[in-house]
């Protein structure tokens, strides 16, 4: 309903100039006022202005004249600028390889002058994130927010135009989640509201800097999000854009008059305008755009919106192999589809002929349970954000997966294959910290879950997936009884991401890193806890990462894991547990093929039950950059 | 209390700074609210906040007309001095009656969305008439206390200048919702703590914060500028007694037994605790989560026994008083 009233209130306005005046939009009317079309589809013009594989995208905005978009460089960490003219990623900041700092930039935006950068940054020193600032050529850094004990991470959201404020939102120890400013010029915080674990996707001052505008999840029970305005002073919030709809924040118009919106009904997903006055919606929604269904927000420029889109990206593949001669018999074919976009984090079912894997989707993820012989293909929506590392119930009733549920529970949920419902096993509270229960595995009678997280150390930080992070620290390995909740440290091990069970389930195989040395070792223990026994060590190249696997051969004599030095033969090898040599399974050479020479990491590779097939992603990742301009002509007219 | 002493207190309220609210004449001006608390502040767009209002409101909260036999007001039972509450179990009305509740604190009440300890009533103007008109409180009639007022020429007067109307329901609730909604108190030790003066908070209650957040898992209901995630829970406090909490709201079974969670600010001032005051001491309350709470069929799942040493229930006390007021700081001679 509120989608049709949509449409023809939005063709109605831009006809007419409008004449009715609602708000929230899709909730609510009010009185009459008259109201300038913000937009007229005719003349919004999309551009692709950048094309290649690096954007990481979630930490991005557009300098103030749009030839900069802000990234990280993920070789080092470091802040950097995408140079849009010249296709070329230029770092700002110079901390050094990771062997020598394990610092990091994240969520960045540019000053209103394009001078000067903010960027949200972890020290590895301090263990704890704080707000800089940096000119463009790297110099006169200043630390504007520091770390405090009660902030578990900060993402710097906007930059005022006055050049005086940041606008950021807090993820605080006690799970709460906050919009705030830090002044540039003295360092003060001033907390402008307070959420539950609930993030907002985007937060942005309006030009005058009297409003914040930002999108939220409607309820902790619901995905999709409405759009408020909150006066920047306090003293007032009002709901703009409501309904039944997925309303995501684009942006605030430059000139003021409105905000642009992504707007998600149904199976139609349109760029949307709203006029927004003194803080309260103007008329009702206007469109712009009925056709773009993928955007990543990154922000304006002074006068067009910047959005990312992701073109290719990895999926999942299937090889044959033969353990028992340490070779593949046929190269990796791909499994999934890949118009079902971003395939990960396979598993094989316990009797080997189906292989369950997560798609991303608006909401959440999709479960593809696909039979090996391409007969049975069946979906299940899975109701949880940055869902990861899957495993099956021994008796194949379900799969556990990794994510946080639409409560904000994060940990490891059981999805059911038969009904579809997902629960909560071994889950943090609203807004908790995965402490590491992202590295993961399922004892062979499914009673017990293995994982391994940062030794508690009185401070608390988050560990994201995909961010390479210092981890100088302790670790501890951890057994939780699914059936009692009961959990026991099993030992202190060094810092690494990858943890697996062995196929009787007596033995842990995990990885360690040391950044420093750039080395790597597989170590094994005895589940029951007892003493470790390093198997293998390498140092430099590329060696197993966060979603590496570490799978072991039916027989437990050997295992996978993946190592590409820099020069030489590299790939997925198998170790044998009893310290020989490891033999090379799957070339680079064979990844290259499929990527074209763009990438040869093989990820999340998982053993079929009888040892013969090899399950893992790999292929291409391709990400564009579009500009949206042409607000102005409309605005005008 | 005596009118005299609610005078002193009134001028206390007034004279401190952090409670004076953040209004000017006759219009709202917004200042930065005491160090730890969130600036916005919900207020009904027909109800904005003003000098005027505040007064009226803090006259009339300090004022026994409002009570049937005219010998209590609000701040007998909210009294500024105590963090706006009475300091006994149960709260005492007109005629020596005993209501079946524990007074709370009225301070950062404007944050609220659901009032009173089983959340019945959603707004602050509706919830600050409640306590006049109920029988075991002030037990008036609205219809009298109007009547009272309007026969008072400075109140018609104030009224006119704060509201443009005369005395009524409705304008009472506003400017007692006004006066309630802009007593705002944070600033504390821990708040100064977090802000990052290291020297703000001792090592103790540093320590108390970490367990209050991580092993003992306060923080699960416990957290947010008011260490409050304003829910229903069901600890077992009172379990088998009359009270059903808040299931006399929603009417569910499920709901018996859960009573809203309180704020945690000033918590060293408003002994005794829970809605029932059955527990004297901070040092009680840590004792009885520690023990897991009162056993009971639809006790909270989050509440389960907790491995805390003598040492670590310190901790969390010297955490809980960390959490008082800056204002409060102040010697008690000063009330």
């Amino acid at each position: 309903m509120v989608d049709r009233r949509f449409t023809a209130c939005s063709l109605a306005v831009l006809a007419l100039a409008g004449s009715v005046n609602c708000g929230p939009a899709g909730a609510q009317s009010q009185a009459a006022l008259s109201v300038t079309p913000l937009s007229r589809p005719d003349a919004i013009e999309l551009r692709r202005v950048f094309a290649g594989s690096f954007p990481s995208f979630y930490p991005s905005n557009p300098s103030p004249d749009g030839s900069l978009i802000s990234e990280i460089d993920w070789s080092t960490g470091d802040l950097a600028v995408i140079d849009l003219e010249a296709g070329r990623l230029r770092r700002v900041t110079d901390k050094g390889p990771w062997s020598v700092s394990g610092d990091y930039a994240e969520f960045s935006v540019f000053s209103p002058d394009g001078q000067r950068m903010a960027y949200s940054w972890f020290s590895s020193e301090s263990r704890g994130y704080q707000v800089r600032t940096i000119r463009l050529d790297g110099t006169d850094m200043r630390v504007v927010f520091p770390k405090k004990a009660d902030v578990a991470y900060v993402a710097v959201e906007d930059w005022s135009r006055d050049a005086t404020s940041l606008l950021v939102i807090v993820f605080r120890t006690d799970r709460t989640t906050q919009l705030g400013v830090v002044s540039v010029v003295d360092g003060s915080y001033r907390a402008l509201k307070t959420n539950d674990w609930r993030p907002p996707s985007v937060l942005t001052f309006s030009p005058d800097s009297r409003f914040v505008a930002y999108d939220l999840a409607r309820s902790t029970e619901r995905s999709e999000r409405d759009i408020f305005v909150l006066a920047a002073d306090g003293s007032r919030e009002v709901m703009v854009v409501g309904g039944a709809d997925d309303n995501r924040l684009l942006g605030w118009l430059p000139d003021g008059s409105g905000i642009l919106y992504h707007r998600r009904a149904g199976n139609e997903s349109t760029v949307m305008a709203l006029a927004v006055r003194d803080g309260r919606a103007v008329g009702r929604p206007q469109l712009v755009r009925p056709d773009i269904s993928q955007m990543v927000p990154l922000g304006f420029s002074r006068d067009a919106y910047f959005y990312g889109v992701q073109v290719e990206r990895p999926h999942v593949h299937v090889a044959s192999v033969d353990l028992s001669a340490g070779r593949m018999v046929t190269p990796p074919v791909s499994f999934a589809d890949p118009v079902e976009g971003a395939s990960h984090d396979s598993a094989w079912s316990p009797d080997g002929q189906t292989v369950a894997y997560l798609v991303d989707a608006p909401g959440g993820a999709r479960m593809i349970l696909r039979s090996v012989t391409g007969e049975f293909r069946r979906q299940i929506q899975v109701p949880l954000s940055e869902a990861r590392k899957t495993n099956w119930a021994p008796d194949a009733s379900a799969v556990y997966v990794f994510g946080t549920d639409v409560e904000g529970r994060v940990g490891i949920h059981r999805v059911d294959v038969r009904s579809g419902a997902v629960t909560p096993v071994v889950a943090r509270g609203p807004g908790g910290e995965a402490e590491g229960m992202a590295f993961w595995d399922l004892s062979p009678d499914g009673r017990t879950i293995y994982h391994r997280r940062p030794k508690a150390s009185g401070e608390q930080h988050l560990v994201f997936e995909g961010t390479p992070k210092p981890t100088q620290e302790a670790h501890v390995i951890v057994a939780i009884d699914i059936a009692t909740g009961a959990t026991q440290e099993l030992a202190d091990v060094p810092p690494g991401r990858i943890l697996s069970v062995s196929p009787d389930g007596q033995w842990l195989a995990f990885h360690a890193m040391n950044p420093r040395l750039a080395e790597t070792s597989v170590l094994l223990m005895p589940s029951r806890g007892g003493p470790t026994r390093e198997v293998y060590r390498n140092r430099g190249g590329q060696a197993m990462g966060n979603r590496s696997g570490l799978p072991w051969a039916p027989d437990g004599k050997s295992i996978l894991f993946y190592y590409a030095p820099k020069e030489g033969p590299g790939g997925i090898w198998q170790l044998p547990v009893d310290g020989g040599a490891p033999r090379l399974v799957v070339d680079t050479k064979v990844l290259a093929a499929i990527t074209q020479g763009e990438n040869t990491e093989a990820r999340n590779y998982r053993l079929s039950p009888d040892g013969r097939q090899l399950v893992f992603e790999t292929g291409r990742s391709r990400a564009e950059i579009w500009m949206m301009s042409g607000f102005q002509a409309a605005a005008a007219k | 209390m005596t009118r005299s002493g609610c005078t002193v207190v009134a001028a206390f309220v007034v004279s401190a700074g952090v409670l004076a609210g953040s209004v000017i004449a006759g219009r709202e001006r917004r200042q930065a609210p005491p160090l730890g608390l969130d600036a916005y502040l919900p207020t009904p767009e027909e109800n904005a906040i003003t000098a005027e209002k505040t007064r009226l409101g803090e006259r009339l909260f300090f004022d026994t007309k409002l009570s049937a036999d005219t010998s209590i007001s609000c701040a007998t039972c909210h009294q500024p001095s105590r963090a706006f509450t009475d300091g006994r179990p149960r709260s005492r009305g007109v005629f020596g009656r005993v209501t079946v509740r524990n007074t709370p604190s009225v301070l950062n009440a404007g944050y609220g969305a659901a009032f009173f300890w089983d959340g019945r009533i959603a707004t602050l103007e509706e919830q600050v008439l409640q306590p006049i008109i109920a029988t075991e409180e002030m037990g008036a009639t609205l219809d009298d206390v109007v009547r009272r007022l309007r026969s008072d020429t400075g109140y018609r007067a104030a009224f006119r200048d704060a509201l443009g109307e005369p005395p009524s329901a409705e304008t009472i609730g506003k400017a007692l919702a006004t006066f309630v909604r802009t007593r705002r108190s944070a600033a504390s030790p821990m708040d100064r703590y977090l802000d990052g003066d290291q020297s703000a908070a001792d090592a103790q209650a540093i320590a108390g914060l970490r367990i209050f957040q991580g092993r003992a898992r306060c923080v699960e209901c416990h957290h947010g500028p008011l260490l409050t995630d304003g829910g229903f829970h069901n600890t077992g406090v009172g379990w088998g007694g009359a009270d059903p909490g808040r299931a006399r709201v929603t009417g569910e079974e499920a709901d018996r037994g859960r009573f809203k969670t309180p704020s945690l600010r000033n918590v060293a001032l408003t002994a005794p605790y829970m809605h029932d005051g059955s527990l004297a001491t901070l040092e009680d309350v840590v004792e009885f989560y520690a023990r897991g709470g009162n056993a009971n069929p639809l006790l909270d799942t989050r509440i389960r026994p907790l491995d805390l040493s003598s040492a670590d229930k310190r901790a969390l006390i010297a955490y809980l008083r960390a959490l008082t007021s800056i204002e409060y700081a102040r010697p008690p001679s000063f009330f």
